[in-house]
């Protein structure tokens, strides 16, 4: 992903990479530096999340890539350019800003506020009007309703989207977000959430986001930097690999309980071992298929139609009463029954750990494509979760 | 969504109630003048009214004094405004903040003390006439609209002027079009005040020989002509409540839309 686009041109659509060198900053009569030498390269295209306890600097960070707040001491480059060399109004047009609640101005319809950055930029007023068009389209709002509303008569996921569709207007490589999603409720979170994730795979801009929310980082992130106090960046890795082998007890109570729940969130099944399963096709004999069976950690085996889809299954027993091929032969005595729960490679370990509980069977089906690739079991799960924490200590990347 | 609809109903179904309780309350103020001008046309009729009191009760004499009540109390509320949302803005940027308590502190001793010392201090200092009753005027109205100014940019959200400076508006970009218009409902109704005040206090310029309602006030006192008094005490009052009422509409109208 991030040897897609590395330059910092903007408005060109992709992301850009951010690099932060030696950035401190200190207040004037404050012994302790809020942000104390930080270090950080967010390639390009990526989702960053800073995440860390309130007052540790992870906003005074954010807030320095677009000289909000200007750094003490450091680097800062975006693109390979030093922002610092830069006019700060002519730069921030170019970066993307969104905070909590949108930061919509209530006088100004949605539109007006869409149009701001593009109307600074002078665009033309029929590029503007058609841009302010396609942003509230882009996030889901249908422009001839929602235009020439102000922002009061929107909901707050309303606002949110339209904060975002402002933020994106002018088409900015690097998109920064300071705990945007904070001041609505639940269910709008997630749904703005899983927008923000299409968005993304759409645009692949560079989006640093703030949150105190470890939940969020894991679900949004491509990457988290956990921040301690001055900004210390204690940890700075993949969901998985932070979940899956915290660098201290620090980053252990972050993640807080049931670390290895979120882990089996963030993982999907495509990428993991699948169980040992006999599978069989309705041609097969019974010798052999039971041959296979019995070289397998469970007694049936998983009987696939022509296209190798899973159908249903077949136990050791029914196998050993048929002579010749299986067939459709069947004895429900025996505990055969029909493989109503399949699920995909796509699915995370905890779909599948959820499927395993519903089926009310120690083995459910896993297809690609619909294809038949292997079947996940409760063992399955658990080699998944040491193999990651093994993974994540021997790669031991900070 | 149909819960949002729902609420969006809500919403415009309340805005027209609201407007109409608006539109009695400014219906209010010209019935209140009218029932003023109507009692004291039945006054006059039934008083006593001698040839000295009629040099002073005629359409002329009153409709000059008027006027002249009139640009004393717009003369002087247009130097306040002049003087006071510049200085309001001045004293709501980072820097100046230091200031603001003894600018405030100042304008509440020109309000604070009784306006007929100001104006009988000053005319004693720089003599009689227009311009000082428009300095003591001014002194002693400055508060309200320098207050609203400063209170109005405050009570701007923080945020949304973060949101201004975070997608590059420049900070005079920020005061003009994001926290002015914000600003714009308070800052209206110090202006109000300040307006109202001075046409109260156009009254005393009488005192020092600057004209107006006062006159007849004066007159009345001095001669012991009441309904000379009488008539210029209620003109006065109805001046008032008239000119508060011209600005409530304009403040109706000046409002930001959406907010």
């Amino acid at each position: 992903m991030s040897d897609t686009n590395s330059n910092g041109g903007s408005g060109n659509g992709s992301g850009a990479q951010i690099e932060l060198r030696n950035v401190t900053k200190r207040y004037a009569g404050q012994k302790i530096a809020a942000v104390d030498n930080v270090n950080l390269t967010i390639p390009a295209g990526e989702i960053v999340m800073f995440v860390g306890p309130s007052g540790c600097g992870k906003t005074t960070t954010m807030r320095m890539i677009n000289r909000l707040i200007e750094p003490t001491d450091g680097e800062i480059l975006i693109g390979g350019e030093d922002v610092r060399k830069k006019d700060p109004n002519e730069l921030r047009r170019h970066i993307g800003y969104v905070i909590q609640a949108g930061g919509l101005f209530p006088h100004m319809t949605v539109a007006d506020n869409i149009a701001l950055v593009p109307k600074m930029l002078g665009w033309t007023a029929s590029k503007i009007a058609e841009r302010v068009r396609e942003m509230l389209a882009l996030v889901g709002l249908e422009p001839g309703q929602f235009a020439n509303r102000y922002p009061r008569q929107l909901s707050g996921g309303q606002q949110q989207r339209v904060g975002v569709a402002r933020a994106l207007a002018a088409d900015p490589p690097v998109l920064l977000m300071d705990e945007p999603f904070g001041a609505v409720d639940p269910i709008t979170r997630a749904h703005l959430q899983d927008e923000l994730l299409s968005l993304q795979d759409e645009l692949s801009k560079t989006i640093v986001f703030v949150t105190h929310d470890f939940d969020e980082a894991v679900k949004l992130g491509d990457r988290i930097v956990i921040l301690a106090e001055g900004s210390k960046i204690v940890q700075y890795d993949e969901p998985g690999a932070i979940l899956a082998n915290p660098a201290d007890d620090f980053v252990r109570g972050f993640i807080g309980e049931g670390g290895a729940m979120k882990l089996l969130n963030v993982t999907r099944l495509a990428d993991i071992e699948l169980a040992n399963v006999a599978s069989a096709g309705p041609g097969d004999t019974a010798a052999q298929v039971l041959e296979k069976v019995n070289n397998s950690e469970v007694p049936w085996a998983v009987v696939l139609d022509d296209s190798k889809r899973p159908v249903r299954w077949i136990t050791a027993e029914t196998l050993a009463e048929i002579d010749g091929p299986i067939g459709d032969h069947s004895n429900a005595d025996n505990g055969d029954h029909n493989a109503q729960i399949t699920i995909s490679g796509r699915s995370t370990v905890q779909e599948a750990l959820e499927a395993l509980l519903k089926a009310d069977q120690n083995v459910v089906p896993v297809t690609v494509r619909r294809r038949y690739v292997g079947s996940v079991t409760l063992n399955v799960v658990q080699n998944a979760i040491n193999q990651l924490r093994d993974k994540a200590k021997a790669g031991g990347r900070k | 969504m149909s819960t949002l609809a729902e609420q969006e109903l809500q919403a415009t179904g309340a805005a027209p109630s609201e407007a109409d309780r608006k539109v009695w309350a400014l219906l209010s103020a010209p019935a209140v003048i009218l029932v003023g001008a109507l009692g004291l046309f039945v006054y006059l009729s039934n008083a006593t009214i001698d040839d000295s009191m009629k040099a002073t009760l005629n359409g002329q004499v009153i409709a000059t004094q008027i006027r002249e009540h009139l640009v004393l109390s717009a003369v002087s509320t247009v130097i306040v405004l002049c003087i006071a949302v510049p200085l309001g803005i001045a004293l709501s940027r980072k820097g100046a903040k230091v200031a603001t308590p003894i600018v405030l502190a100042l304008a509440n001793i020109g309000q604070g003390a009784p306006a007929i010392g100001i104006i009988a201090l000053l005319a004693v200092w720089l003599g009689i006439g227009f311009w000082v009753a428009i300095l003591a005027m001014s002194v002693y109205s400055i508060l309200p609209a320098l207050r609203n100014t400063l209170v109005g940019l405050e009570q701007v959200d923080p945020a949304l002027v973060d949101a201004g400076r975070g997608i590059g508006m420049s900070a005079p970009a920020v005061l003009f079009k994001v926290e002015l218009p914000l600003a714009v409902p308070v800052i209206l109704a110090g202006i109000r005040t300040t307006l109202v005040l001075n046409v109260g206090m156009a009254a005393l310029a009488a005192f020092i020989g600057a004209g107006g309602l006062g006159n007849m006030v004066v007159t009345g006192v001095k001669l012991f002509q009441i309904p000379v008094l009488v008539t210029g005490s209620i003109l006065i009052a109805m001046l008032a409540l008239a000119v508060d009422w011209v600005a409530a509409i304009a403040e109706r109208f000046l409002h930001p839309k959406g907010v």
